[in-house]
């Protein structure tokens, strides 16, 4: 199970971010997104799948 | 030709419809029929009233003029590009350089990904031999090898995917699919499936089970033609695309898609991957053509920025004493706004500026779009505001890439 959490920048734009494998994901907010689409998943309680290295 | 018409018209109408060129000897000095063997065979000739027949070429291929051959035609496989749908199907671009890959839903050959539930699903990059690439004409570089264990209940499946962008792709087409395969040992199957799918908020996805081919030892080309669905009255949504699925394991959930291949342990080699329009498989061709074209293409989905000691990423600035920004120039629009993925790691990376390095350990996302990225830090940096300098990776495991997929 992924562990998202919202990051803010200082400037003020917010991502999303999970860790996995050893490797940071920033993730846009951006519907078109396949890995934001997963992560609205995991908000729903779906299984969430992905784009992954 | 026109001795045939000359003759054919000393007929009724009724004989017209029925003619056959075996009607030609009666024809004093015409060509005899005998001259064509086969299906297809052209006349043609190899001087000045000298008749000649060329034997039918190979399904898909083209008739060119060649003033070396001895009829002055010849037939020559069409490797045309643009006919192939699917992107970096030689296998020839890696940027993910991969020396395995065991996780369910992860690519490993650029545009290539794996599924699988239970058992191990091992892809790992080979090499050809230079000379023993499997067809002539095309001396391919790289293969997948897939080896499947460890897997035996109903819902155990395993199979090799590429997503094509945008589910208009071939839609209400005949298409044809096709790709060289071999198993290490043994005679398994591979399931050959076409799976529509409309993206976020659109329509149900379509899956056209294509059929199974046997496979053997040796590298051998399969070939299937289907009518790719229609998709009217479809839901687009966002993301939307097509897959094709070659199914490599499938317990009896999956038996339907999978054209009933059952559960399979067994180790594939693939190459060659092509769907393109039309009812015949023509001769194998990459996406664009070109390694450039191809590397493009993959990049539209993921690029690889960085994964080499003293590699630069990027240049930036000192936004503050504390923050550091860095922009980056994506090399190719991709296909939408990039995830980011890095390694982390104390000093993985260094900001080289004011004459030294500014050693830091991660980045974050900070603004996206398709074309150009903006990265930052700003739990390490330690520097003077308005510096500007070159983002460089300063340990062997620093890693950046954007993603894209679908």
């Amino acid at each position: 199970m992924r562990n998202y959490v919202e990051v803010t920048s200082p400037m003020g734009n917010s991502v999303i971010q999970y860790e996995e494998n050893g490797f940071l994901y920033s993730i846009p907010k951006d519907e078109a997104n396949s890995d934001y689409q997963a992560y609205l998943r995991w908000l729903n309680g779906e299984e969430e799948t992905g784009t992954i290295s | 030709m026109l001795l045939a018409l000359t003759s054919h018209s000393q007929h009724s109408e009724a004989s017209y419809h029925n003619m056959t060129i075996g009607r030609i000897p009666s024809v004093e000095g015409g060509i005899q029929p005998t001259i064509f063997d086969a299906k297809a065979d052209i006349l043609t000739a190899t001087a000045a009233d000298t008749p000649a027949r060329l034997a039918v070429g190979s399904d898909g291929d083209t008739l060119v003029a060649d003033s070396a051959a001895t009829t002055g035609l010849r037939w020559q496989g069409n490797f045309a590009a643009g006919k192939n749908v699917i992107i970096n199907g030689d296998f020839r671009i890696n940027q993910r350089a991969f020396t395995s890959n065991t996780s369910s839903g992860s690519y490993n050959y650029d545009r290539f990904w794996q599924s699988n539930s239970g058992g191990t699903v091992t892809t790992t990059p080979n090499v050809f031999t230079p000379g023993t690439a499997p067809v002539a004409g095309y001396e391919g570089v790289n293969y997948p090898q897939i080896a499947v264990t460890g897997q035996s209940t109903a819902a155990h499946y395993a199979h090799y995917s590429q997503s094509i962008e945008d589910c208009r792709t071939l839609a209400g087409q005949t298409i044809t699919i096709s790709f060289w395969a071999k198993a290490s040992s043994g005679t398994p199957k591979i399931g050959i499936e076409w799976q529509q799918f409309f993206g976020s908020g659109g329509s149900s996805a379509v899956s056209t089970p294509v059929g199974a081919v046997t496979l053997s030892t040796s590298w051998a080309r399969y070939t299937a033609t289907i009518s790719s669905p229609s998709i009217s009255g479809k839901t687009i949504g966002t993301g939307s695309g097509v897959n094709l699925n070659l199914w490599l394991s499938a317990g009896s959930d999956s038996a339907t898609r999978a054209s009933s291949i059952g559960i399979q342990t067994a180790t594939f080699q693939i190459w060659g991957v092509q769907v393109e329009a039309g009812s015949v498989a023509t001769a194998f061709q990459t996406a664009t053509g070109t390694i450039q074209g191809e590397l493009a293409a993959c990049q539209r989905c993921y690029v690889l920025l960085g994964n080499t000691l003293n590699q630069p990423m990027a240049i930036g600035y000192n936004y503050s004493a504390t923050l550091a920004i860095f922009g980056i120039h994506l090399p190719v629009e991709m296909r939408g706004n990039p995830t980011i993925s890095s390694t982390t790691g104390t000093n993985y990376y260094g900001f080289v500026r004011n004459g030294g390095t500014d050693n830091f350990n991660s980045f974050t996302l900070d603004v996206v779009g398709n074309k150009f990225i903006n990265i930052y830090n700003s739990t390490e940096i330690s520097g003077t505001a308005g510096n500007a300098g070159t983002l460089v990776i300063s340990n062997s495991s620093g890693f950046l890439a954007a993603q894209a997929e679908l």
